[in-house]
C-alpha cells in the first residue's frame, strides 16, 4: 500500500491516532458478488478494530465495498465509512443548484449501481477519471511518488478536473471517490478554485464526532 | 503557489449574540478566517413563518458574502435552516444552515441505528425542520431531546454568557439530557445537535459519555476542508499517540 502522505496507509495523513488491520484473504472486489463475499471478512476485522478501541472504521479501497456499507456499519457499534461518496447527497444539498463532479481512477468503475448505493439517483453528477494518464498508471503500479512524478500527477488530475468543468460548467464541487487521489487533492483545490472533498475530509468529519473542542485548538491553517 | 484559504461567511441576526467559544459569533470557534455579516432588518424569528419572511434579506446578504470571496456560508439561527434549499440555490458556494443536514449520511455510517437529535426547545423542532434538511423521521429513526427545561441553559439563552459556575451546570445538565435519551433509547448510535448554542458544551458530552456527537461546527469544518485539507495533516502534539501496526 502507498505510504505517500494523503494515502490511507501513511501515518502522516491523519491528525489523529490510527490503527491498521489487514483483512486476511481479501482482494479488490470486481463486482457486487465479490464485495458481498468479502463482507464477512471485513466485518471480523472491523470488530477486532473496535475491540482495539477505535472510534471510526474505514477501509483503503473505496471502490465496490460501498455496496456493503450497510452490512459493515451494522456489524460494529461505531461509525463506518467505506467511501467518500456516502456524503455526496449531503454535499449536493449544500450546492443544490450545481452539479457534483466525481473523480475516480477508472471513471467506469463508478457504475449506476455504485451511484444508487450512494443514494445519488436523481442528483446531477459528472464522472471523470485519471486512467490513461501515464503518471497515474505509474503511481498505481509503484505506489510511490518520487519528486519528478508529483508534478505530472498533479497536472494530469487538474487536467481531468478541467475537462469535466468544460463539459459541465455547472460543477460546484468535486468528490474524489478513489483513495489514491488525496495526495493531490490540495493541488486540485488550488488550481480549480472549487471545493474538493475526499475520503480524508469525510474521515476528519467522522472522527470529529468524538473530538471537536468549542474553541478550535488547531492554529489557523491559512492566513486571513 | 499557495492559494489563500477563503473565509467562512456567517449570516448573523441583528441583536446581541453569544461570544462564547463554540458559538458562531466567537472568533475562537473556527480554525479558519471568518467574515460575519449582520443581516440588516432581520430579527430573531419566533417561528417558521418569521424565518420564511426573511428569505429575501438572507439571499441578498449571502450574495454579498459570495462577492466578498467566502468559501462557504452559514447562519447563526437554527430556524434559518428552513431556508436551506432556497438560500443554497441562490449562491454558488456551499451553504450549511444546520447540523441536521448530516443526518442521512450519518444514519448510513451507523448502519441505520437510531440517531439522537439534540436541540434547545423540543417543541420547536419537528418534521418540517427535518424535511428542510433533506430527510424524514419516517425513514430515519431518531429520538429528540432538549435542554429547554434546565435553568442553566435558559440563563445562557437570556444572558448569552457562560461564567465558569454556569458552565459546570450547563455541562452537567446537557449530559443528563443525553443520558436520559440513551436510557430510553439504548440503540442510539450517535447524536446530532441542531441548536447552535449547544456546541459550547458538546465536548463535555463526548468526553463524559463516549458517544459521537456531530453539530454545525463539525459540518462547517467539513465544508471548509473542501478548500483546504493538506495530504499531510497538521498534527497537534496531543495526537501523536497513534502507531501503525
Amino acid at each position: 500500500m502507498a505510504q505517500v502522505p494523503g494515502c490511507m496507509a501513511s501515518p502522516e495523513t491523519f491528525p489523529y491516532p490510527v490503527r491498521y488491520r489487514t483483512v486476511r484473504g481479501a482482494w479488490p472486489p470486481r463486482d457486487r458478488a465479490e464485495a458481498e463475499a468479502l463482507a464477512p471478512l471485513y466485518a471480523v476485522a472491523a470488530r477486532e478494530l473496535v475491540a482495539d478501541g477505535v472510534d471510526v472504521v474505514s477501509e483503503n479501497c473505496n471502490g465496490l465495498m460501498v455496496l456493503v456499507q450497510d452490512r459493515l456499519a451494522a456489524a460494529v457499534p461505531v461509525p463506518v465509512v467505506t467511501s467518500a461518496l456516502l456524503l455526496a447527497p449531503e454535499l449536493h444539498r449544500l450546492i443544490p443548484g450545481r452539479r457534483l463532479g466525481i473523480l475516480a481512477f477508472h471513471a467506469e468503475a463508478v457504475t449506476p449501481e455504485v451511484l444508487r448505493a450512494c443514494r445519488l439517483d436523481g442528483v446531477p453528477v459528472a464522472v471523470g477519471g485519471v486512467a490513461g494518464s501515464a503518471a497515474w498508471e505509474e503511481f498505481l503500479r509503484t505506489k510511490e511518488i518520487p519528486g519528478a512524478l508529483r508534478p505530472r500527477l498533479e497536472a494530469d488530475l487538474i487536467a481531468a478536473g478541467r475537462r469535466m468543468i468544460e463539459a459541465h460548467p455547472d460543477i460546484g464541487a468535486f468528490v474524489c471517490e478513489c483513495t489514491l487521489l488525496p495526495p493531490c487533492s490540495q493541488a486540485l483545490r488550488e488550481a480549480l478554485g472549487l471545493p474538493v472533498y475526499d475520503i480524508l475530509t469525510v474521515l476528519d468529519l467522522a472522527v470529529a464526532g468524538r473530538f471537536r473542542p468549542s474553541a478550535a485548538a488547531a492554529p489557523p491553517v491559512c492566513s486571513p | 503557489m499557495q492559494r489563500e484559504c477563503p473565509p467562512l461567511g456567517v449570516l448573523m441576526l441583528e441583536g446581541k449574540m453569544s461570544l462564547v467559544p463554540g458559538c458562531m459569533a466567537s472568533p475562537a470557534t473556527f480554525p479558519y478566517p471568518v467574515i460575519r455579516k449582520v443581516v440588516r432588518g432581520s430579527s430573531t424569528p419566533r417561528g417558521p413563518e418569521d424565518a420564511l419572511a426573511m428569505l429575501p434579506l438572507y439571499v441578498a446578504a449571502a450574495r454579498e458574502l459570495e462577492r466578498e470571496g467566502v468559501g462557504a456560508i452559514t447562519a447563526n439561527c437554527g430556524l434559518i435552516a428552513l431556508l436551506q434549499k432556497e438560500l443554497a440555490a441562490a449562491v454558488a458556494v456551499p451553504v450549511v444552515t444546520s447540523g441536521l443536514l448530516l443526518v442521512p449520511a450519518l444514519s448510513r455510517m451507523v448502519g441505520g441505528r437510531r440517531l439522537g437529535i439534540l436541540t434547545f426547545f423540543t417543541d420547536a423542532l419537528g418534521e418540517r425542520n427535518y424535511n428542510a434538511s433533506g430527510w424524514s423521521s419516517a425513514e430515519i429513526p431518531v429520538a429528540l431531546g432538549g435542554v429547554g427545561e434546565h435553568a442553566s441553559w435558559n440563563e445562557f439563552l437570556r444572558t448569552k454568557e457562560v461564567p465558569p459556575e454556569l458552565r459546570r451546570q450547563m455541562d452537567a445538565d446537557l449530559c443528563q439530557v443525553v443520558r436520559g435519551m440513551l436510557a430510553e433509547h439504548p440503540d442510539i448510535a450517535a447524536f446530532v445537535s441542531e441548536c447552535t448554542m449547544l456546541p459550547a458544551c458538546l465536548q463535555a458530552v463526548r468526553d463524559e459519555l463516549g458517544v459521537p456527537v456531530y453539530d454545525i461546527l463539525t459540518l462547517l469544518d467539513l465544508a471548509m476542508s473542501g478548500h483546504h485539507r493538506p495530504a499531510a495533516a497538521h498534527r497537534p502534539a496531543a495526537a501523536l499517540a497513534g502507531t501503525p501496526a
